[in-house]
């Protein structure tokens, strides 16, 4: 890597650290107050790309171009179900998860399970369940992390991941500056902008896309195909099922990306910000898989295809750019495990500690519990990812589908079906992690021809409906649930235009005002 | 009779009718009554971690008295009214539980917003009693709540006479 590359890659962490600076300090203490615990809020666009650029991994750098590189067009399903995925989410479940966790005062996802679906085991289990299935995400950033450091600075890979590691802590621990919203949005211009840039370069280095077509075809046509590289996956509509899903519904599954429809404003921005997100989807989400796929060309030789998008950049674009952008998808993949640990700590300290280990525990207790479990996985992932480091792309997918699968139903029945009940929400989830992680392990997927995502999500379904039904008798859902399932449904006949103008925050005072009124004016006190 | 701390009006009758009216079409909306409901109010300041060493913030936090949810809040003025007790939606919550919701709500807010695993140490004065002033609007077909700080609403259940 040339100097100027490493000095372009440290001026934009100079630049994003002075936006943060003065992002902390603009107008005073009354501004940071109002960002960080008021009502003042960033728009739709910047709430959107803010989104965007803390979920979009080390998956799409490393794991997408892999797979692109790797399988050809084939890789496109994927992209597919991502482009669609945060608007589907946010349909589905987005503004009556908002207004059921009001109403229910959940603060993390796993508390609202258990709300939702009374029992200490539901949350016990969803707890560990998706502590453990993070670390494993977070083990994927840590390897991007490194294997990204290890090329920018040319240093050996063992070192780079010590530094990212070490980077992504201090990142954790101390917050501030680096982790405000309006950095974050600086991050997703330059990711969208960087990797257009790449894939323009490619295409123009190439000829545009039908010459690089026609090479590709005249390397081997089957990478064209939509069934992958050798017809790989040839009538495997099982497979391509789960292509599609696994970041499409499955993003209804996952309990870091639930957290985020709680923490939504008001419902008008969420609708807003969903357009936006779709919009930069639109761009971002194929580009890294069509970089892979023409890095085939550019790159024959490639050793590692999950660096294919890193080389490719390396090679074509100017120094200076190749630094800035490369400093940006380094940042992204940084700021994604935070938010990552960020959960996963949240989860151990209040949803493991202090509901089953120390109810009485303090604020200190609680971020040592947090901080310890963060410190154990960056150990854990660190060892993991030096001895034997598994691909970018098969950890994110493992972990994806088995959350998927486990989360689904019990999220999207949650907010949808009345009937839903803790039996039924308990066992969808152990049978829908138990199929898909069975399926992984076993090896099924080339025996049945059907993705670990698919079968999960079908037997988690099933077990949800079946059990239920089942167990309607012993254990019926309390009526206070009903009632809050109702409000966040609707209040009687209400035009469209009135009900898209009502906020949600005051929906606890509306019930309490309600009931109020209907005592018929007696005194309330 | 009491007389209460009321979060300063912004959104008065006339606008709330206003309001209502845009939305629902109607010409015949009316204010029905007013409802007060209580909120106890936390002011403190807590620490944030940062790059160049720990900074103080002042902290405002809102807990809905009757079911304990909460809200950090940003400032605001109170004026003192006196209301008909009918009017005020009855306090359920002790102050201790109050400021245990508080306490929980503020580490929760500011870890989420600065995605930073540390401690705020949010250090309260003692809670007070506030109330917001909500407008009962309706016009027979459609009711609903208008927010007198900023205005917001919440459709209510109409109800046979």
């Amino acid at each position: 890597m040339s100097g100027t590359v490493i000095f372009f890659l440290i001026l934009y962490y100079v630049v994003v650290l002075g936006i943060g600076y003065w992002a902390m300090q603009r107008g005073g203490s009354e501004d940071l107050e109002g960002y960080l615990l008021g009502g003042r809020k960033v728009g739709p666009m910047a709430t959107a790309l803010t989104l965007q650029s803390t979920s979009m991994s080390g998956y799409m750098f490393l794991g997408a171009g892999g797979l692109g590189f790797a399988q050809g067009y084939w890789a496109l399903w994927f992209a597919a179900g991502d482009i669609g995925g945060g608007v589907l989410n946010l349909s589905v479940i987005g503004r009556r998860m908002r207004k059921l966790s009001q109403m229910m005062g959940a603060l993390t996802s796993i508390e609202y399970l258990e709300k939702r679906y009374p029992s200490a085991a539901v949350r016990l289990f969803a707890g560990v369940l998706t502590i453990f299935l993070l670390g494993f995400y977070v083990v994927a950033q840590l390897i991007a992390g490194g294997k990204g450091m290890a090329l920018v600075t040319g240093i050996p890979y063992p070192v780079a991941l010590v530094i990212a590691v070490g980077i992504i802590l201090i990142y954790t621990f101390m917050g501030g500056y680096l982790a405000v919203a309006y950095t974050d949005f600086f991050q997703s211009i330059v990711m969208l902008v960087g990797v257009m840039w790449i894939l323009i370069a490619a295409l123009t280095e190439l000829g545009g896309l039908t010459s690089a077509n026609y090479a590709l075809n005249n390397i081997d046509p089957t990478l064209l195909s939509v069934w992958g590289k050798d017809l790989g996956f040839q009538g495997q509509w099982g497979v391509v099922a789960g292509a599609l899903l696994v970041f499409s519904v499955g993003y209804m599954g996952w309990p870091h990306v639930v957290t985020r429809h709680m923490a939504m404003t008001r419902p008008e921005t969420a609708r807003r910000a969903g357009l936006w997100a779709t919009i930069w989807n639109l761009f971002f989400v194929p580009a890294p898989y069509l970089v892979g796929i023409l890095a085939i060309l550019i790159l024959p030789g490639l050793d590692d295809p999950e660096m294919a998008i890193f080389r490719v950049a390396e090679q074509l674009l100017p120094a200076a750019v190749t630094g800035l952008v490369m400093a940006a998808i380094m940042a992204a993949v940084m700021s994604t495990a935070d938010s990552l640990l960020l959960q996963t700590g949240s989860i151990a300290s209040r949803d493991i500690y202090e509901r089953f280990i120390n109810p009485n525990a303090t604020e200190k207790q609680m971020v040592i519990v947090s901080r310890a479990l963060v410190f154990a996985i960056a150990v854990v992932g660190y060892a993991v990812a030096l001895v034997e480091p598994p691909s970018v792309f098969s950890i994110v997918i493992f972990a994806t589908s088995v959350l998927g699968s486990a989360f689904l139903p019990a999220y999207v029945c949650a907010v949808w079906w009345r009937k839903a009940n803790t039996p039924g929400a308990l066992s969808s989830m152990i049978v829908g992690a138990g199929v898909a992680v069975f399926w992984e392990v076993a090896g099924l997927v080339d025996t049945t021809e059907l993705a670990p995502m698919v079968t999960g999500v079908v037997s988690s379904t099933v077990t949800m409906i079946v059990v239920t039904l089942a167990t309607q008798k012993i254990a019926p859902v309390p009526a206070y649930i009903h009632e809050v399932m109702d409000e966040a449904a609707t209040v009687g006949r209400i035009p469209p235009r009135f009900l898209a103008a009502t906020n949600s925050d005051l929906t606890n005072e509306a019930v309490a005002v309600d009931a109020a009124l209907s005592k018929g004016g007696q005194n309330n006190e | 009779m009491s007389k209460l701390a009321v979060i300063r009006t912004a959104v008065f009758e006339t606008d709330a009718i206003r309001l209502v009216a845009a939305l629902s079409g109607s010409s015949d909306v009316y204010v029905e009554t007013t409802q007060y409901f209580p909120y106890f109010s936390f002011v403190g300041r807590c620490t944030l971690p940062g790059l160049f060493g720990k900074r103080q913030t002042d902290v405002r936090c809102l807990i809905d008295a009757v079911n304990g949810h909460g809200a950090t809040a940003d400032r605001f003025d109170v004026d003192h009214e006196v209301t008909v007790d009918s009017s005020k939606i009855a306090v359920k919550l002790t102050a201790a539980e109050a400021t245990a919701a508080a306490q929980r709500i503020v580490t929760h807010s500011l870890g989420r917003n600065l995605r930073v695993i540390a401690r705020f140490e949010p250090d309260f004065d003692a809670a007070t009693l506030v109330y917001k002033k909500f407008w009962i609007v309706g016009d027979g077909q459609i009711r609903a709540l208008v927010d007198s700080v900023d205005g917001s609403m919440h459709p209510l259940r109409v109800r046979a006479a």
